[in-house]
């Protein structure tokens, strides 16, 4: 699979959603295709760091910060869950 | 005349023999029936098939001058104005008067609550413990059933079906819809017996409908508070399932099961969806959603009443089986405490 996001791109949620905060996790809606998703308590917290434009090294840092993990693994990790909301067409990638 | 259906005053040509009578002087909704059947002229821009699980369609939902249009397999057409206020009938051959005033009263208006603003869940309930008792999931899995055993056990009904539900001073209501719900012919006559008196739900089912209102204090007439909501997981999985268990959700899961199970008419309607949206997020946050999975037997479904009223925090029911798949329980059921279990799952054995 070809990348689209690297750790210095610059990623903010889409228009085409709404989303809640249910407790530490997250539900949102794709207006676009109807379709709805959840996440997790980590998936819910870069969800949240992402509402304004923000650098993907900059979320891993964040995380870095807040959770017990290897700084290999949380880029991984990140970067897989942002590619998947990108393709999901919840966030876009800033030029 | 006019009814009283969910918070609607509907006014109709034809009787709705099911649907209490309203007080009301002005119709929310109108509802008119054309007499002769008509080949389809209409040429609606379809945005949404539901197919019956032999992959035959079902219902098409499809935009139209003015609306929406409904259409029913190959035999009825409904027209529901853009606000929700006008609803006709349009026959596409002859049909039976019991599957129009099904397909209205059970199909048609819940989208039309949805049209007009409201949410309504694909829920079957009863007023237990101070509060409605819902019970959600797929086609088959008992929602009308496990209601059923719980009107049995005294415990007023309160919806089949569709559950309209409403928020008003941060607290979430259910309001009631009419009193009958539909059964399967084997659930009827377990749960009833003779006293049912039902009658054929629609020609293309052998549903049977069934009366509580003869029963005193058997329906409930006024809004209550939504408590709990169950969503049955049904798969062939749970069908060798041997246990009773619930599993408390949370908030992000119990949204999800709340998603799957609401009603929407226009599903390229973004302000709709916003609306509905926040609207669930508010039920999720305000209510306790379970899953629920237990045997497809008959003979368990007091044990699942049972169980199913001590989480809703009152005293199991005086009624109690002592027996599942008649053989005599050897403890007391577990406790329904919140929290208990590993990691909120809930379980009995049986």
């Amino acid at each position: 699979m070809v990348r689209k996001i690297n750790s210095q791109s610059v990623v903010v949620v889409t228009k085409d959603q709404v989303s809640a905060d249910l407790s530490g996790e997250a539900a949102i809606l794709n207006l676009k295709s109807g379709i709805y998703y959840g996440l997790d308590n980590v998936g819910a917290r870069i969800w949240s760091l992402v509402q304004e434009p923000r650098a993907v090294n900059e979320v891993r840092d964040a995380i870095l910060q807040e959770y017990d993990v290897e700084p290999d693994q949380c880029e991984t990790d990140l970067l897989a869950l942002l590619e998947e909301l990108l393709s999901k067409g919840l966030i876009e990638v800033k030029e | 005349m006019l009814y009283r259906l969910y918070d609607l005053t509907i006014s109709s040509e034809k009787l709705l023999p099911w649907v209490p009578l309203s007080a009301g002087t002005e119709a929310d909704v109108r509802i008119r029936f054309n007499r002769s059947p008509r080949s389809p002229h209409l040429s609606p821009e379809w945005f949404m098939k539901w197919e019956l699980p032999g992959k035959d369609p079902w219902l098409h939902l499809g935009r139209i001058d003015g609306g929406y249009l409904l259409r029913f397999a190959d035999f009825a057409d409904f027209f529901v104005s853009s606000g929700g206020s006008e609803v006709e009938f349009i026959p596409l051959q002859p049909v039976p008067e019991e599957t129009i005033q099904h397909l209205l009263l059970d199909q048609v208006i819940p989208l039309v609550i949805n049209l007009r603003g409201g949410e309504a869940l694909h829920a079957s309930a009863v007023l237990a413990h101070g509060g409605v008792v819902a019970f959600a999931g797929p086609a088959g899995s008992g929602k009308s059933t496990l209601a059923g055993s719980l009107v049995k056990l005294g415990y007023p009904f309160f919806s089949d079906d569709c559950l309209r539900l409403k928020e008003e001073g941060g607290n979430i209501y259910a309001i009631p819809a009419y009193p009958g719900f539909r059964l399967w012919e084997d659930a009827e006559k377990f749960l009833f017996g003779k006293d049912g008196n039902p009658r054929l739900v629609a020609h293309y089912t052998s549903k049977l409908r069934v009366s509580v209102e003869r029963r005193p204090d058997a329906y409930c007439e006024e809004p209550e508070a939504l408590l709990r909501l169950y969503d049955i997981i049904h798969s062939p999985e749970t069908q060798e399932e041997s246990r009773i268990v619930i599993k408390k959700l949370s908030p992000r899961e119990g949204f999800m099961a709340l998603v799957r199970c609401t009603f929407r008419l226009d599903i390229t309607d973004r302000k709709m969806l916003t609306r509905q949206f926040n609207f669930l997020k508010e039920v999720a946050s305000k209510i306790s959603v379970r899953q629920l999975s237990f045997p497809r037997n008959f003979d368990v479904l007091s044990s699942v009443c049972d169980f199913i009223l001590e989480d809703c925090g009152g005293n199991a029911s005086n009624r109690a089986s002592n027996y599942i798949n008649g053989v005599p329980r050897s403890s007391p059921l577990p406790s329904a405490g919140e929290g208990e279990g590993e990691g909120g799952l809930r379980k009995c054995t049986v």
